[in-house]
């Protein structure tokens, strides 16, 4: 583990230009998330917390400020560097899942590590590992529209740990679940973060699931507005 | 690296309606390029053959006529006697005067008659041999030896009359299929041609044999140093001539079917763009989990290749099949039989370069749409 913070941002700003008019949909955010932490951010829709999440993921460009995943300026970096970054430090779990339709559970595991560059016999059995361990391994040759949103948030889950990184960006990730199902998508984040030291970041407005973060940040309107 | 290759392959078979219908546009596209081209492409091949085993080395005719060397092109007359000074010219062994006449029969297709000194049929055509009847020979008159084709196509055997501007002309001999470009041509002794056709003391043709094959082509310039009026070729220089002009007519055929190629592009192209923007989040996934601009582009051009691959090898066979279509159409009306359509491995190589140039074109603005969109956007997108 580096001795910097897995995150870090530093003034960091995002405006949008709608209709003429400036919205700051990250607002001279400062922001700090140690190695191994899950800190979950949470704000109504609109407050920018996805904008923010975006930004730390590489997604999106900032408008002013600065980022640093594990101490690296994330301005000095390549669109090269970029993909690098999301694609082997990176992992990204979606609300909606976005597993490829066309691709089985097992292939939208694999394909990750296949971008990565591993052989695929190794990106193959890395990801029967992976399944199996979301307790999907009778799931694996389905494709997405034959699982339940459920099986689908874990394989995303275990899509996103593919190239085995340092830090998770989870956006909205039980957004579309029923209660139920989300406990049991909470729970496999956290023991993510218990059991591998893997650094979490959640957005939600579910204060529910904000609670199994150990640090929840409030946001409004684009800026920080207290921690808990 | 494989995994685009996997991915352009399974998102193509998942969609297989579309993916068979912007293939069976392509096929359709090469298939009529590569039929077509098979029409010159068989006669460069026909060609070269029949003139490899032409039993002359210069062919003569008057200057200022191009010709296709093929029985039919018939090029304007000269005075007979000129045959008489070309023999004595240095190297000549012989020189055979012809008169190309072609006579019209009512409904049936035109019969090509070649008019030459009976004894020097054996120089023209050594290789023929008799089905019927015999050949030709100097007391003739006012007699026909029909080939194979042409006794078929006039529906003539020995003993029948044809008529040649209003003179009665009997077969005396019908030879055996040759396979070759005289198969639908009839021969008389040029004496009677000549009446017949009103053209006494004139020719049109001269071939010549020559002693020193290797010197032929300086024979051929001499006969042209000294008959200002008359064109001298060897037959390398014939291919040659008629190469030019049946490449003429391969560029007419490739501009005809570019058109079937233009709408084969545009094919892949909507599909390429419909299977894009129906994949926006998709590829904004893609580009989130770390895959390269590189990787998106090269995704969907992959996806439009093979489109075009697949489509360019049925429609290679495709080709293939409407090559034998054309060719049972010439044959049943036209009734011959020499020309033959020929899809040559040059010619496949050809249809399969035009079905990945397609793939190529009509895959790069798609891909590029694809690999420049905004990541966030693109998963906001519904």
């Amino acid at each position: 583990m580096s001795d910097h913070p897995a995150v870090r941002t530093e003034k960091l700003a995002k405006t949008f230009s709608v209709g003429g008019r400036e919205i700051r949909a990250v607002d001279l955010v400062d922001l700090t998330v140690l190695p191994g932490e899950f800190v979950s951010i949470m704000g109504p829709s609109g407050s920018g917390k996805s904008t923010l999440l975006h930004l730390i993921g590489c997604l999106d460009r900032q408008t002013s400020g600065r980022i640093l995943i594990e101490g690296v300026d994330t301005l000095g970096l390549s669109e090269h560097e970029l993909d690098e970054l999301r694609l082997r430090k990176i992992g990204f779990v979606f609300q909606t899942f976005n597993l490829l339709p066309t691709l089985t559970a097992l292939e939208n595991v694999m394909l990750p590590m296949e971008l990565a560059g591993l052989p695929h016999h190794e990106a193959r059995a890395r990801s029967i590992e992976l399944v199996s361990e979301m307790g999907l391994s009778e799931r694996s040759d389905h494709t997405p529209a034959r699982l339940s949103v459920g099986e689908q948030q874990r394989v995303g889950i275990a899509r996103a740990l593919a190239n085995d990184p340092s830090i998770i960006l989870a956006d909205e990730p039980t957004g579309n679940l029923d209660s139920a199902t989300a406990a049991g998508i909470v729970g496999v984040l956290k023991a993510l973060n218990s059991d591998t030291g893997r650094t979490v970041v959640l957005v939600t407005h579910n204060p529910e699931v904000a609670r199994a973060a150990s640090r929840t940040l409030k946001i409004r309107d684009g800026r920080l507005a207290g921690e808990s | 690296m494989l995994a685009p290759l996997r991915l352009a392959v399974r998102n193509l078979t998942k969609r297989k309606a579309r993916t068979a219908l912007t293939t069976l546009g392509v096929t359709l596209a090469i298939a009529f390029t590569v039929g077509l081209l098979s029409l010159s492409e068989g006669l460069m091949v026909t060609i070269e053959m029949e003139v490899r085993k032409f039993g002359i080395d210069i062919f003569i005719w008057k200057k200022g006529m191009e010709t296709v060397f093929l029985p039919g092109m018939v090029t304007y007359a000269f005075p007979e006697d000129r045959a008489d000074g070309i023999s004595r010219v240095e190297n000549v062994r012989t020189a055979v005067p012809g008169l190309e006449a072609i006579v019209l029969r009512g409904e049936g297709f035109p019969l090509i008659v070649e008019g030459m000194p009976p004894s020097s049929f054996s120089e023209f055509k050594p290789y023929a041999t008799l089905e019927a009847g015999r050949f030709l020979n100097d007391s003739d008159t006012h007699s026909l030896l029909l080939g194979h084709a042409a006794a078929t196509a006039t529906n003539s055997s020995v003993s029948a009359t044809i008529d040649i501007m209003g003179k009665r002309f009997t077969v005396v001999g019908v030879l055996e299929k040759a396979g070759d470009m005289f198969d639908s041509v009839g021969f008389a002794p040029l004496g009677s041609l000549q009446e017949a056709t009103g053209q006494q003391g004139k020719v049109n043709w001269v071939m010549v044999k020559v002693n020193d094959p290797s010197r032929a082509e300086e024979t051929a310039t001499l006969i042209e140093a000294i008959y200002e009026d008359l064109t001298a070729a060897t037959m390398d220089e014939a291919l040659e001539f008629t190469k030019q002009l049946l490449g003429i007519a391969r560029g007419m055929h490739l501009s005809i079917s570019s058109v079937s190629l233009l709408i084969g592009v545009l094919f892949v192209f909507a599909t390429m763009l419909i299977s894009v923007s129906e994949r926006v989040r998709e590829i904004g996934t893609m580009r989130a989990i770390g895959a390269s601009r590189l990787y998106i582009f090269a995704l969907i051009v992959t996806e439009s290749l093979a489109i075009s691959a697949v489509g360019g090898t049925v429609g290679c066979v495709g080709g293939y099949l409407l090559s034998r279509v054309i060719n049972w159409l010439i044959a049943s009306s036209v009734g011959i039989t020499f020309v033959q359509t020929a899809v040559t491995p040059g010619l496949v190589a050809t249809g399969m370069t035009v079905a990945l140039a397609i793939g190529t074109i009509a895959g790069l603005y798609p891909a590029w749409r694809a690999s420049r969109l905004d990541i966030v956007e693109a998963l906001r997108h519904e």
